[in-house]
């Protein structure tokens, strides 16, 4: 498959720090590519290296095949848009205004097309306000149309739903699930909400410590995660009598509630804890999550 | 490059602060003659005042205004992020340095023209025209445009290096009040008399009596000569040799200006290239 980004052994050294080691990966063209990682583990120097903004200690990667160190990077760069941490945003000028200066940046021809991009964000109606009495999701979502000038198609994004509403993160999501299926856009983007990120990527990069740990694609995350059935009963020993009877595996997890590790018949489930004299008040499936596969990968002392 | 011009000037074009440091050059050019007309007014001397005598004064506030300016304009590149987009989009890092700096250079030169054309156009009226000649008047104007270009760079400079939009504007409002205190010290001792007339009593006569004495702060031979040199090739002895239209070595200021452009601006280059950005 072809790749837009390849890395080999790139690291970065800030004094005695090693904020990336020796890191290598591939994000092929249509993926949404979610990097996952605690505090510290190198996303953002990632980011920053791959957006120009920093320059690698060792190692290289290419865009669109084109090697970092080569003058064509200039123009391959053109083919991109980056989100990195905040939205880079004037404060002082209106979203239109801002878009603007990203199309004259860019050096586009037309500027036809940008108040389409405020409505694709849901910023159409902000008129002459000002960036800066902006709330944080409209600045996050103006800091994605201002990557969208110039129709990249492969758009890097830091932390995008950083401080957005249960809605605008719903937004968000299909905004960008949008931007992959119908623009054929590739998206690298980090996030700590692990379960919003397994609900847009189809490949993951496992980061830790400055390295790679892992990268999958999801399908292979969701085959590897186990499926469970989590019920909550009125008596959790009698519960446990049946599930071994039946030689189902499970896990308890408190005196009312238990997990099954696999697909159990529920009505002849529910058949014999009642009459073992077991209510069942509720049961709902659920995979095992992203969070757990990330933790069980790098350990259990991940804090985000 | 062009694309990055065109979005610098659309932003200068919207910059509060571009705006309100004009606003000030245009208030104080039709301020200083008519202040300097009523001062004239109220103490007519013979050689009372003239047109020429303010129409440099400008340059001192000028030099604090583009340490202003400069940090500013350039720091909210870095404050608000959008130097990213440039980057991220492929344009190198030599571009849009030398944009900002030509981008503020042209706002520092519009707002010389925003304090001399309401000077002269309210001056004028009231004083008549330019005493000294056109070619005095214009070598110092040249010097001076030379000086602004010397100046902007200087503090574009500081502002591409400093990430911090406040750190580097106090440096830079720091670094205008050192050059020009240092300037108006070297200037003030080239311009001691070699010698002053001492009174002295004489106890015989009981007269008072005159005597041509050497002035102990008169500089002289190198020392002199270091003083001078140091007077031309600092910003701030320019601002304060232009501003008195006392130059000695007028040609040599230009040359003096270009040079520290080149220096600050190759300095500001190689710098800003192996900088890290966030």
């Amino acid at each position: 498959m072809e790749s837009v980004l390849t890395t080999r052994g790139l690291s970065k050294t800030y004094g005695s720090c090693h904020a990336l080691r020796n890191l290598s990966m591939e994000v092929p063209k249509g993926a949404i590519y979610g990097l996952v990682g605690r505090n510290g583990a190198g996303k953002t120097t990632l980011i920053r290296l791959l957006c120009g903004l920093q320059t690698p200690t060792a190692g290289s990667y290419t865009l669109y095949g084109v090697d970092h160190t080569d003058k064509a990077i200039h123009t391959v760069r053109q083919r991109m848009g980056a989100v990195v941490e905040s939205p880079a945003i004037y404060q002082d000028l209106s979203a239109i205004n801002n878009l603007k200066m990203q199309a004259q940046v860019l050096g586009l021809p037309s500027q036809e097309d940008l108040p389409h991009l405020l409505g694709l964000v849901g910023l159409e109606d902000t008129g002459k306000k000002k960036v800066r009495h902006f709330s944080l999701g409209m600045r996050q979502r103006l800091g994605i149309a201002m990557a969208l000038v110039g129709s990249p198609d492969f758009l890097v994004l830091d932390e995008p739903v950083n401080g957005l509403d249960p809605q605008g993160i719903v937004e968000m999501r299909e905004l960008l699930l949008r931007l992959n299926r119908e623009k054929q856009i590739t998206i690298l983007l980090s996030s700590h909400i692990l379960d919003e990120l397994a609900r847009l990527a189809t490949h993951y990069g496992f980061m830790d410590r400055g390295r790679m740990v892992q990268q999958i694609t999801a399908s292979q995350v969701e085959a590897a995660c186990r499926k469970c059935t989590h019920v909550e009963v009125s008596d959790v020993a009698i519960l446990a009598r049946v599930l071994d009877g039946m030689g189902l595996d499970y896990t308890i997890l408190s005196s009312h509630s238990a997990d099954i590790y696999a697909h159990p018949h529920v009505t002849e489930l529910v058949q014999a804890l009642a009459d073992a004299g077991c209510q069942v008040s509720s049961m709902h499936q659920h995979d095992e999550s992203l969070e757990s596969y990330y933790m069980s990968l790098v350990g259990g002392d991940a804090r985000g | 490059m062009g694309n990055l011009l065109r979005a610098d000037f659309f932003r200068l074009w919207r910059s509060k602060s571009f705006w309100a440091c004009m606003i000030f050059q245009v208030g104080t050019g039709a301020f200083v003659p008519v202040s300097c007309y009523l001062y004239a007014i109220q103490n007519p001397f013979p050689s009372s005042q003239h047109l020429d005598e303010e129409l440099l004064s400008f340059l001192p506030f000028e030099c604090i205004l583009a340490a202003l300016f400069c940090t500013l304009f350039i720091g909210t590149d870095y404050s608000d992020g959008s130097v990213r987009n440039k980057l991220v989009v492929g344009h190198r890092r030599w571009e849009i340095y030398l944009s900002h700096l030509v981008t503020c250079t042209a706002g520092y030169l519009l707002m010389c023209v925003g304090y001399l054309l309401p000077y002269l156009a309210v001056g004028i009226p009231l004083f008549g025209f330019l005493q000294k000649d056109a070619s005095t008047v214009l070598a110092y104007l040249g010097a001076t445009l030379v000086l602004t270009v010397a100046l902007t760079s200087l503090y574009a400079m500081l502002a591409m290096l400093i990430s911090n939009r406040s750190v580097s504007a106090v440096v830079a409002l720091v670094l205008s009040f050192v050059l020009l205190l240092s300037g108006s010290y070297l200037y003030s001792y080239l311009n001691y008399p070699p010698t002053y007339t001492q009174l002295t009593y004489d106890p015989v006569t009981g007269a008072m009596v005159e005597k041509e004495t050497k002035y102990p702060f008169y500089l002289e031979g190198t020392k002199r000569d270091v003083y001078q040199l140091l007077c031309d090739v600092s910003p701030g002895g320019q601002v304060m040799q232009c501003t008195a239209w006392d130059a000695p070595n007028l040609p040599l200021l230009p040359v003096y200006s270009a040079a520290l452009t080149v220096v600050t601006t190759g300095v500001g280059l190689w710098l800003f290239r192996r900088k890290d950005l966030k």
